[in-house]
């Protein structure tokens, strides 16, 4: 494993009477794509904003590139890319400039200012659209500049708090294939949200956060074998009688059957060829069913399993 | 990384749609307004007419026949009207006709007593009184002489300039009239025109001059134009007689003791327009206010994501907050600019002859709008929104009490609190404009400016300490 790029022990920050961040402790390594996944309210940006210096927090150390974090630490803020979760760019400055302003804030020489505006510009695929204003930009295009602004100084470490949020499904496929793309090219990044298809897709690593606390840290695997569902089987059917539920349960590796609106599930943990079995059993009691599923366990499952409720409200 | 910022400001500031309308259009449209609504009675190049009572303790005949030159009717010049007088007349009258070459008169003068002066002054009928008495002293030129240190000072250019192209005139005038009509003015000056006998013959006349003082009862355009004619008078008359005496042509100790005080009998309304003017380019200057409100909100980690953009760069926020602020110094002392040049050209405002101090006054009060703006931007944690609709009703309100919207407030403000109108930074940057049309000296501009530096200085710093935090307990 390489040298570690963040380090944050028992970070405490309380808002008034809140504890947003609760004894957080993290080791982010570099290469690393470190995914912070909690519902809204979890404290995400909040830890973000403390280990950028932004915020005065209440107990805890961070260390970035190995150094203390200060407000003034301006040779850690030169290799820090921040992408924040609200979109801040100019108004009046076309996408070009928007870029420029803020990378200048960072590359002082002009000729490769313009050759890192131009690549970042490339990078985020807004090359047809340099000189509009952001006002004409879509939601999708506007987060890409968004990100451009952030990333265009070449900086080690990215941050981003929730870039996808009013996301189009072809803009975020974009924004996630860049972000492991600057991976790639050997930047570590920090990419908070509240979407687990997105950290299973690009995260190396992920840390579950909720009411401030981390619940759970590892790969996705590690994750999902933390829990003891390893597939649940779902059969559109009417209400099976008790004798079939109970025939069920005798299965080795179901430990859950449960009818609800329709649907038969069947949870299971561990165990081969438990859809044939299943299967099996149905057609021999010679029940009438529709479309069978089965589903492997997602974060949420293993958010649901750990706090008793689901990650994101439905929407 | 400065220079990069300053750019980058000035852009924004600009290119905001704010900024277009608030400090370069509204001002222009307002001002064509007035110019509509009032400034009708200064075409012309602003000068009119103006209705003057003479109170003559004391004959003398050359103001007589200077007065009436001056005045309405051409025909009065007789024989009790002394011939230097009309040469004075005329060099002033020539100075005073615009490019149009029509003639009008300066003055209206009624020849009355001091009772029916008083009364017309307080009904408005005349604009002033100016009481004609024997001399008190050799050396004074006029009853009350304000003490005004104007050496070496280009305040005076327009009496220094008069006075010198007056010299001329009386040199040429007392040459006689032939010389004054085919010799050309080196020739007459170099000596030959003025004979000493002459002068000594002259100094008896300047020995009866009488000492003149002008009583108004409010400032305007006409009063001032008033007391310039007479301070020109004394001048022209010092001049003359401090060469009689054999003085060289430095004619600066003369025109220091050619200030004609102007008593005011009360605080009464100022002239519309001019006041109008002066008060819309304060407002313009204050607008700064709205503009610079954004320095420290987007400096601020906690007041916007553009600020905790900036926080987390590696551009110092002291870098960052420098180039926003002189970038609004920038852009706000071009709108301001803009405000003047469209008065002074195309409205043709009278800024008596001082252009280069109005610009000058224009800026520092922009710098001043500026820096209270960034103040209030430093401070509470109100959204941009609500902070520009204060800055703006702030704007508004001391726009308003200085005189913007009706003229009558800033006199009764003056009657009542004149603290108001002493603190009232709009109100302070009218008045640097008002004392540059009327003072012969800068003095009391001068007091003005300084007020606005000082202004400018207790909000940089105070929104600089609020604006020294550097991590925050909440975003
Ligand atoms: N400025 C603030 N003042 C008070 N409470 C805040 C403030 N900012 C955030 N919070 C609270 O802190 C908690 C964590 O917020 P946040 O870090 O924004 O969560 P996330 O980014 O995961 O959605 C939330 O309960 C939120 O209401
Ligand atoms: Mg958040």
């Amino acid at each position: 494993m390489g040298d570690t790029v963040v380090k944050i022990e028992n970070l405490v920050k309380k808002y008034k009477e809140l504890t947003a961040v609760d004894h957080l402790s993290l080791e982010i390594r570099k290469g690393e794509v470190f995914g912070l996944l909690g519902p809204n309210g979890s404290g995400k940006t909040t830890t973000i904003s403390c280990l950028l210096s932004l915020l005065a927090f209440d107990e805890g150390t961070i260390e970035l590139f190995g150094k203390t974090m200060t407000p003034t630490s301006y040779d850690i803020k030169a290799r820090i890319g921040i992408i924040p979760q609200n979109v801040a760019v100019f108004d009046e400055l076309n996408v070009y400039e928007n870029i420029d302003c803020f990378c200048g804030l960072y590359i002082t020489d002009k000729a490769k200012r313009r050759q890192y505006v131009d690549e970042a510009i490339a990078f985020v695929g807004l090359q047809d659209f340099t000189k509009f204003k952001p006002k004409k930009l879509s939601g999708g295009l506007l987060r890409r500049l968004n990100i451009a602004c952030g990333i265009a100084h070449k900086p080690e470490l990215i941050i981003l708090d929730e870039p996808t949020v009013a996301v189009d499904p072809q803009s975020r496929n974009k924004i996630l294939e860049g972000i492991e793309e600057l991976n790639k090219n050997g930047a570590t990044v920090i990419y908070t949200t509240h979407y687990m298809e997105e950290v299973e897709q690009i995260c190396s690593k992920i840390a579950i956060m909720d009411h401030g606390k981390k619940i759970a840290e590892g790969t996705s695997g590690e994750l999902k074998r933390m829990i003891k569902n390893t597939e649940t089987v779902t059969i559109e059917m009417d209400e099976p009688d008790q004798a079939l539920v109970e025939t069920l349960n005798r299965l080795e590796s179901v430990y859950e059957v449960k009818w609800e609106a329709g649907k038969l599930k069947i949870y299971l943990a561990g165990g081969e060829h438990n859809l044939l079995d299943i299967m099996d059993l149905l057609r021999t009691s010679g029940v009438r069913f529709g479309q069978v599923t089965s589903e492997l366990p997602t974060l949420n499952d293993v958010f649901l399993t750990i706090t008793g409720k689901e990650l994101r409200d439905k929407d | 990384m400065f220079f990069h910022n300053l750019k980058y400001e000035i852009i924004l500031n600009l290119r905001a749609k704010e900024v277009i309308i608030w400090m370069l259009l509204f001002p222009i449209a307002l001002s064509v307004l007035y110019k509509a609504a009032f400034g009708n009675v200064y075409e012309n190049g602003g000068i009119t007419t103006v209705p003057v009572a003479v109170v003559e303790h004391e004959p003398d005949e050359m103001f007589r026949s200077m007065i009436n030159y001056m005045g309405e009717s051409e025909s009065t010049v007789d024989g009790t009207e002394s011939n230097l007088g009309r040469w004075l007349a005329k060099t002033m009258q020539e100075k005073n006709q615009q490019e149009d070459g029509e003639r009008k008169p300066l003055f209206h003068a009624i020849y009355c007593n001091e009772e029916d002066a008083y009364r017309m002054l307080e009904d408005g009928d005349v604009k002033g009184i100016i009481f004609v008495d024997a001399p008190e002293g050799a050396a004074a030129l006029s009853g009350d002489t304000q003490d005004a240190d104007t050496s070496g000072d280009a305040s005076d250019t327009v009496t220094a300039e008069w006075g010198a192209e007056a010299i001329k005139h009386f040199r040429e005038a007392w040459g006689g009239d032939a010389v004054y009509e085919n010799a050309d003015a080196e020739e007459i000056l170099s000596g030959e025109g003025l004979t000493l006998q002459d002068m000594t013959s002259f100094q008896d006349m300047l020995d009866k001059k009488s000492s003149l003082t002008l009583k108004i009862k409010s400032n305007g355009m006409e009063q001032s134009s008033i007391k310039r004619f007479l301070e020109m008078y004394s001048a022209l008359t010092g001049i003359t007689a401090h060469l009689a005496d054999g003085g060289d042509t430095d004619s600066s100790s003369v025109m220091d003791a050619a200030v004609i005080a102007d008593e005011k009998l009360t605080e009464g309304n100022t002239d519309p327009f001019v006041t109008y003017m002066y008060n819309m380019i304060a407002m313009v200057a204050l607008f700064g206010m709205t503009v610079a409100l954004h320095v420290a909100l987007f400096s601020e980690a906690n007041l916007s994501d553009y600020g905790a953009r900036r926080s987390c760069s590696s551009t110092p926020k002291l870098t960052t907050i420098m180039a926003g602020l002189c970038g609004c110094f920038l852009s706000q002392i071009l709108c301001v600019a803009v405000c003047i040049t469209f008065q002074a050209f195309v409205l043709k405002v009278d800024f008596g002859g001082r252009l280069p101090f109005v610009y000058l006054g224009g800026a520092l009060g922009a710098v001043m709008g500026v820096s209270m703006g960034f103040f209030v931007g430093a401070i509470g944690r109100l959204k941009y929104e609500a902070k520009i609709g204060i800055s703006m009703a702030v704007v508004m309100g001391l726009s308003f009490m200085s005189g913007l919207m009706f003229s009558g407030i800033k006199a009764s403000i003056e009657m009542s609190a004149p603290i108001i109108n002493d603190l009232n930074p709009v109100a302070i940057v009218a008045d640097s404009f008002y004392y540059l049309s009327v003072d012969p000296d800068l003095t009391r501009y001068w007091g003005k400016m300084v007020c606005v530096l000082l202004y400018t200085v207790v909000f940089i710093l105070l929104g600089f300490l609020l604006t020294r935090r550097r991590k925050y307990e909440s975003l």
